[in-house]
């Protein structure tokens, strides 16, 4: 278990300082897939670097399992960092150490024998599906292949707990997707702790089951994946999901035009059921129907229909009541903005 | 005809000893120097402020002595450091007797050349070997210098270069070797042919120099 109190980190230089970390707290339980998203300049890098020092915290507490990290010297360091893996968006594989010696370099240093190593580098080759490359060196391996050597050389010395900073971002989509699947099959199969952080909402909605989002050096919100895109409440959560266009952004729309504008969240069951349909039957409102839009979380569908309800103040009235009594989330877009 | 076999007659029995001595003197201080030069750049680079092995006194001296050194003319340094070569060699001038100013003049020449290979590897690399528990002995030997070694050797190919030419102007205070030869036979004395003949060496020497550099340094990279 990481758990994380009161971390601060302020970076001084000429200019003065700038507090990237304010008083973070958080805790990621074993075996969790923890995503932290944020827009550039949040502090993600510096949150997940602080974690195993490669930033050291200007105030506050990280316990990996109880230790206090940031108690620890030099060599005790350098023991809790071979159990905590950590691969980077340009992969930062050694250019003159073909893959096997990339991935057994961790094992090297840890001062395992020969024997141990080589069997060892082959369960990795064949772990991240990289066997036919064992000698090739990194200038001749595709991004997403460098990665895979990049993560096979984070696990190598039995690692616990794997930190991702950006570690898709310099991929292709489909690239991405294998990447993500793998590191999900690591999570499940070798009970390994995730700790990714991201700008990209798809990384977040693919593997993980828990998600901070931050913003300027807080976490702002935080919970299951889930909860926090289908009900997103912080403004920089809202954001992250128009940009995705799951939300409504109704910029450059004449709203007058509308009557009763609804914003209406679908999750899990509800979307699957013609809800819409009913209630016209069942209430005789005219539907106009504006945006829509679904989607999934881990394999949950939630999505949003943006509608105009017409008709007298009595059928609106009906159509809302049908609405909630279906316990469908919506709420009224503001016509005068 | 019997005109150019006497210039080759007369090159055949000039050109060996000074040759030999050229290689003498370039070998040994190419030796001397990088096995002084390496270990002085890889300190002075990772001594720095921000670096692995942050020690910034230690870094300001040694930034110090190395512009010192690389400031003073070689001709000059050659004469100052005669007392030095006398400790060392027991002589002050001779061939063996100029490696000694060579050496002292490529060292810094050497460790600025690693410095900037090593300072130009990506942090991001020195960072995943932190991540991974490396100490700082092991980011040496086992990341900075493998992963600097092409630039290495860039950089050693230069200082043998540069070597050469210096070694040809130790000849001019009695070094011997081909800089000896030029100045005696072709300055003092006239000979045009010498003159253009060790030119002509100079330059093949240097081309080949250059060459295997640049051969050995392709093969490392890939
Ligand atoms: N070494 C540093 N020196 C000074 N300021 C820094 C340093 N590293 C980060 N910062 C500052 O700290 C803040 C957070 O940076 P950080 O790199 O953690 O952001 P990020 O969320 O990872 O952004 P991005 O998505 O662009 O990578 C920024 O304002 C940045 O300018
Ligand atoms: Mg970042």
């Amino acid at each position: 278990m990481i758990r994380i109190e009161g971390l601060s980190k302020s970076f001084v230089d000429k200019g003065g300082a700038v507090h990237a970390l304010k008083e973070i707290n958080l805790t990621i339980a074993n075996g969790n897939i923890y995503g932290i998203i944020g827009l550039s300049g949040a502090g993600k890098s510096t949150l997940i670097r602080c974690i195993n020092r490669l930033e050291e915290p200007t105030s506050g507490s990280i316990y990996i399992d109880g230790q206090d990290v940031t108690k620890l010297d030099n060599e005790q360091l350098n023991s809790l960092r071979r159990k905590i893996g950590m691969i980077f968006q340009h992969f930062n594989l050694l250019n003159r150490r073909s893959c096997y010696k990339n991935i057994a370099f961790p094992l090297e240093i840890a001062g395992y024998d020969k024997s141990t190593i080589d069997k060892r580098v082959d369960e990795l080759l064949e772990l991240v599906g990289l066997k036919d490359k064992k000698y090739s060196y990194p200038s001749q391996l595709s991004g997403g292949q460098k990665q895979r050597v990049a993560i096979a050389r984070a696990l190598a010395a039995k690692a616990e707990i794997l930190l991702c900073d950006e570690a898709t971002s310099a991929l292709d989509p489909d690239t991405t997707k294998s990447i993500l699947r793998l590191l999900k099959d690591i999570n499940t199969e070798l009970n390994i702790t995730v700790v990714l952080i991201t700008h990209q909402m798809e990384v977040v909605k693919e593997i993980c089951n828990k998600v901070a989002v931050i913003s300027e050096g807080g976490i702002v919100e935080q919970g299951n994946t889930f909860d926090i895109f289908s009900k997103p409440r912080h403004a920089v959560t809202k954001k992250f999901l128009k940009a995705e266009g799951t939300s409504p952004e109704l910029i450059g729309i004449d709203k007058s035009k509308y009557t009763k504008l609804l914003n209406i969240t679908f999750l899990e069951e509800n979307a699957y059921q013609p809800i819409i349909s009913d209630m016209v039957k069942s209430t005789n409102a005219r539907v106009n129907i504006i945006s829509g839009h679904i989607s999934s979380v881990q394999g949950k569908p939630y999505g949003n229909l943006v509608i105009d309800l017409d008709g007298d103040a009595l059928t609106i009235e009906n159509a809302l009541q049908y609405l909630k009594n279906n316990n469908l989330c919506f709420e009224e877009i503001d016509l005068s903005e | 005809m019997s005109e150019l076999f006497n210039i080759f007659n007369k090159l055949f029995q000039l050109m060996p000893k000074p040759f030999m001595e050229t290689i003498y003197m370039v070998l040994l201080s190419a030796i001397f120097s990088v096995t002084f030069g390496i270990p002085l750049g890889i300190v002075t680079a990772i001594s720095e402020e921000g670096h692995i092995w942050q020690h910034k006194k230690l870094n300001r001296i040694l930034n110090i002595l190395i512009n010192i050194t690389r400031s003073l003319p070689f001709i000059i340094l050659m004469i100052a450091v005669f007392p030095l070569s006398k400790l060392i060699v027991g002589k002050r001038i001779g061939t063996t007797a100029a490696i000694v100013p060579l050496t002292i003049a490529a060292i810094p020449f050497v460790a600025r050349l690693v410095e900037g290979s090593v300072k130009e590897l990506s942090w991001g690399i020195i960072e995943a070997a932190l991540s991974m528990g490396t100490n700082t002995r092991q980011l040496v030997f086992k990341v900075i210098i493998p992963e600097a070694f092409p630039s290495i050797i860039s950089g050693i190919t230069l200082t043998i270069i540069n070597l050469i030419s210096y070694s040809a102007m130790a000849g001019a205070i009695g070094g011997g070797g081909l800089g000896d030869l030029a100045i005696r036979f072709g300055y003092q004395g006239f000979q045009q042919d010498v003159l253009i003949a060790t030119v002509i060496v100079l330059v093949l020497i240097v081309q080949l120099v250059q060459y295997l550099g640049n051969t050995v340094y392709k093969n490392l990279l890939r």
